[in-house]
């Protein structure tokens, strides 16, 4: 009974927050505004390196380069949305709304929180992704060539990609509790790190040798490397890094790392928290 | 004595949020004709359009029907030269930027008033001085406690040596000793100033709507309902001033006294068994007094004891509205 | 405009200017995060060209377009939604009453933004073509540096329009101008040459004023430049000057109306939209 009513507690924290972040992420305009915004920007994005592509290679570039930068670019949409958006729940509650110190003397456990904000952002990630993939296949080259056993895999595999990137979200959230407004950029940035480092629209290999080294122990960039594999059916994507390298073991890398971010983001929120409260910065707003 | 303000029938609609096509009136028909020179109170209720009323006077918000004239000029279309000789401070509100210090930011707001830099920081010291807060003239406001943010937004009203200066609840959360420096500090303000200044107050203090207004309307529902002296409110809303009176005798006869030039009401009750009687009068002034302790002496009585009941603003407030001042809907007497 | 309003405004661009120097110099983490962090997405791209094996100019044009990002961000965000945090704050009610232009506030804060932006853009490109090993080929540098400084005047001049909604509009406008960053770095060609769209999308990319800046400064910094330009250089400084005028013009037009609509819907004053 006591462990029901504690999974019911927990599940209340998260589904309430996880209505109050779609209620602030979708209620500031009209559905249709909204959706188009949902679907514009990472489209945009997409057409950026398509013409990066078509600009320095011509028409006849390599389907394989397509492939590659296509589906890293969808799984950074979730690491970018879902990290985005957990840290922005900071500014939001503290600067914007000017409630983050109510919810900090309430019961509510933070951690949930923080997570139940996230899933907005996840469900806004998901919209742009279905759109991406709708325009990949319907105007560009886009051919899936998933198996019907690699699918349980790749659901797996994706579940616990994105429990790892919610862990990262909650690790930046605690960076941004100590930090100005401007930390607003740093949300941005560190997804640029994962952009640079995590082999998201070109391959890992032709960073220089330290930064490779940096990328392979980084789980965005195991999660990237193994929906490539399951969704375009074989094991020599065209990053040379990963070569040689089992989509088994890259599985267990993916585990082992998203168990080692669950344990440092708990330390790491409760550190960070304390530091805000004894700096006496859990309410400060900044302007200038 | 000129006048500082005045507005002819203004009324002010918003849209009404629970229903469409519907308009809801914040202030309708108000005519008010302020003197210069002197501390105006607007004293109301939660939503009775005070609020309204001064965002319409500052020029931050325009009227539906009817005109405002702010030193002569329409706030309508000559809102260009009312802004020079204005400022508004609204209790509990910050103002400027956090990462500037106290006199940075002072300074920043008299530019925008184009007061050259070095007669600005002359003001600006001697304001921090006056308010108790020269220490922190260095320190950045996102270090300031509430208290002191709002003392500094205070100063920022007068900096720029306004003609007409609006206050909204200046000491809206203000400690007390804090609160009475600033109800001092405006009452000095405008009576030794060289040229007439004008303050328009809001407040929810009857105390300090009594202590520091020189005339003050009383509003509810976007109307006024009283527009006088704290003096004269008193005394024709509450009904002139009452009288408690105790005499020692049983057999004392009070309906006597019912009848008596003067004597708006009475009403008497036997307190103890000894036969101690208590009176209470509501005179329309204090000289029909005289004729009831006379009547009452001339009847071989002797009175014990005589109390004045000072009629207050709340009182002519709860008269004129139904209701308490810090009170909602609910409180109707 | 008489000297004393024309001297109470200078004193009042100077004063909303003032904030945001000393801000930046107060906070130095603005170092880390926009001189360090933003040139991470740069990079990226810039790798993204490494990985084709194009040639090392067109890394250039990445550096480049990736430090002018600078630019479009602080007009996005320090300008244009620069009145949302003022409103929230409650120092856009201040600035109402006060007896300067508004238009003041907006140039004061395009100048100090401006100023801090202008070396951002440079230490940016600077540190980008320092990693990649990008050499200059400078037709003139006075053009160069003219075409820079018009960029950023056309861009703030046009952020400076845009901040005239934020007088009435809360949270939707914020959120709306997210539309304005990715697509406006794939229009206005921050990591590929405007040409690559075709001529027709690139007119309409040409309304961004830094579309055409970047490609000019392009002509004017790299051998292949001018191989890609989408227009000649002096077309593109004549219509980035007539597209400062423009959008000055219609910031102080919008700037009056939307504050009288301001005043009529009670609006200015509206908070936690």
């Amino acid at each position: 009974m006591a462990v029901k009513d504690f999974y019911g507690r927990l599940s209340g924290i998260v589904k309430s927050s996880a209505w109050l972040g779609w209620q602030l992420e979708s209620n500031w305009a009209d559905p249709w505004i909204f959706a188009v915004i949902t679907i514009i920007r990472p489209l945009a994005s997409l057409f950026i390196i398509i013409f990066m592509f078509r600009f320095a290679l011509g028409p006849a570039a390599s389907p394989d380069f397509f492939n590659f930068f296509f589906i890293g670019n969808v799984i950074y949409l979730y690491v970018y949305n879902v990290l985005f958006g957990i840290s922005q729940v900071i500014f939001e509650d503290r600067e914007h709304y000017e409630v983050i110190k109510y919810i900090y003397i309430s019961p509510v456990n933070w951690y949930l929180y923080f997570i139940g904000r996230g899933f907005a952002r996840f469900i806004v990630a998901s919209v742009s992704c279905a759109v991406t993939i709708a325009a990949g296949m319907l105007f560009l080259p886009l051919k899936f060539n998933m198996t019907a056993a690699a699918f349980p895999a790749f659901m797996l595999s994706f579940a616990v990609g994105l429990v790892s990137i919610f862990f990262m979200g909650i690790i930046m959230c605690a960076l941004t509790l100590v930090m100005a407004r401007h930390g607003n950029m740093m949300s941005e940035s560190i997804s640029g790190i994962f952009f640079i480092s995590c082999g998201v629209i070109f391959p890992i290999s032709a960073l220089p040798e330290w930064l490779q080294k940096i990328s392979a122990v980084i789980p965005v960039s195991y999660w990237l490397e193994i929906s490539r594999r399951l969704i375009l059916g074989t094991d020599n994507t065209i990053d040379g890094v990963w070569h040689g390298i089992s989509t088994g073991s890259l599985m267990a890398r993916l585990g082992v790392s998203t168990v080692i971010l669950f344990i440092f983001s708990i330390l790491f929120f409760n550190y960070m928290s304390m530091l805000a409260r004894s700096k006496g910065i859990i309410d400060r707003t900044t302007s200038y | 004595m000129s006048t500082a303000i005045k507005t002819t029938r203004l009324s002010r609609a918003f849209a009404d949020a629970g229903a469409k096509d519907k308009n809801f009136w914040a202030l309708g028909d108000i005519s008010l004709e302020i003197p210069e020179g002197c501390i105006y109170g607007l004293l109301g209720p939660n939503g009775a359009g005070k609020t309204t009323l001064i965002k319409i006077l500052s020029t931050l918000l325009l009227p539906t029907s009817g005109e405002a004239l702010v030193a002569g000029y329409n706030v309508d279309n000559e809102y260009d030269k009312i802004r020079p000789i204005i400022n508004m401070v609204s209790g509990g509100e910050n103002c400027g930027y956090g990462i500037l210090t106290v006199a940075e930011n002072l300074w920043m707001f008299t530019q925008f008033y184009g007061i050259p830099t070095k007669q600005a920081m002359a003001k600006i010291k001697d304001l921090l001085e006056i308010m108790n807060l020269s220490e922190k003239a260095d320190t950045k406001i996102n270090k300031l406690s509430t208290g002191m943010r709002q003392k500094m937004n205070f100063i920022r009203g007068f900096v720029t040596d306004p003609k007409i200066l609006f206050l909204d609840e200046p000491t809206l959360g203000l400690d007390v000793n804090a609160a009475r420096e600033t109800r001092k500090f405006v009452t000095d303000w405008v009576k030794n100033a060289s040229e007439p200044k004008t303050v328009i107050l809001t407040t929810h203090y009857m105390q300090e709507a009594d202590e520091m207004c020189g005339k003050l309307a009383i509003i509810d529902h976007g109307r006024i309902l009283a527009n006088d002296t704290p003096k004269n409110l008193k005394k024709q809303e509450a009904g002139g001033v009452s009288y408690t009176i105790n005499v020692a005798y049983r057999d004392f006869d009070p309906q006597a006294l019912r009848t008596l030039p003067g004597v708006s009401s009475f009403a008497h009750s036997v307190l103890n068994e000894q036969g101690l009687i208590e009176m209470v009068f509501n005179l329309s002034d204090d000289s029909a007094l005289a004729k009831i302790i006379e009547k009452i002496s001339s009847s071989g009585f002797s009175i014990n004891n005589i109390q004045k009941k000072e009629f207050t603003l709340e009182d002519a407030f709860i008269k004129l509205v139904g209701r308490r001042l810090s009170g909602g809907e609910g409180d109707t007497l | 405009m008489s000297m004393n309003e024309l001297i109470k405004n200078l004193r009042g661009i100077w004063a909303r200017a003032y904030v945001r120097i000393v801000g930046v110099n107060r906070e130095p983490s603005w170092l880390i995060f926009e001189l360090f962090f933003p040139l991470l997405p740069i990079c990226s791209f810039a790798f993204v060209y490494k990985s084709m094996n194009a040639p090392s100019d067109y890394l250039g044009f990445v550096i480049l377009g990736g430090a002018m990002t600078a630019i479009w961000m602080n007009v996005l965000w320090g300008m244009a939604a620069q009145f949302f945090w003022e409103r929230e704050s409650g120092n856009l009610t201040l600035y109402m009453l006060c007896p300067m232009s508004t238009m003041a506030v907006l140039v004061g804060m395009a100048l100090g933004s401006g100023f801090s932006t202008f070396f951002r853009v440079i230490i940016t490109f600077m540190i980008g073509k320092l990693i990649f090993g990008i050499t200059l080929h400078v037709a003139s540098y006075f053009w160069l540096f003219a075409t820079f400084i018009l960029t950023i005047a056309a861009v703030f001049s046009l952020g400076m329009m845009m901040a005239s909604f934020f007088l009435l509009y809360g949270r939707d406008a914020w959120n709306i101008l997210t539309v304005f960053m990715e697509p406006v770095f794939f229009l206005s060609g921050f990591y590929f040459p405007v040409k690559t769209l075709g001529y027709p999308l690139g007119a309409i990319a040409s309304l961004i004023p830094i579309t055409l800046g970047l490609d000019a400064m392009r002509q004017l910094a790299f051998r292949l430049g001018p191989e890609t330009a989408f227009l000649p250089v002096k077309a593109e400084i004549l219509i980035l000057l007539a597209l400062s005028a423009i959008y000055l013009a219609g910031a102080r037009y919008l700037l009056k109306k939307l504050e009288y609509i301001g005043r009529r819907e009670g609006r200015l004053t509206l908070r936690w939209q």
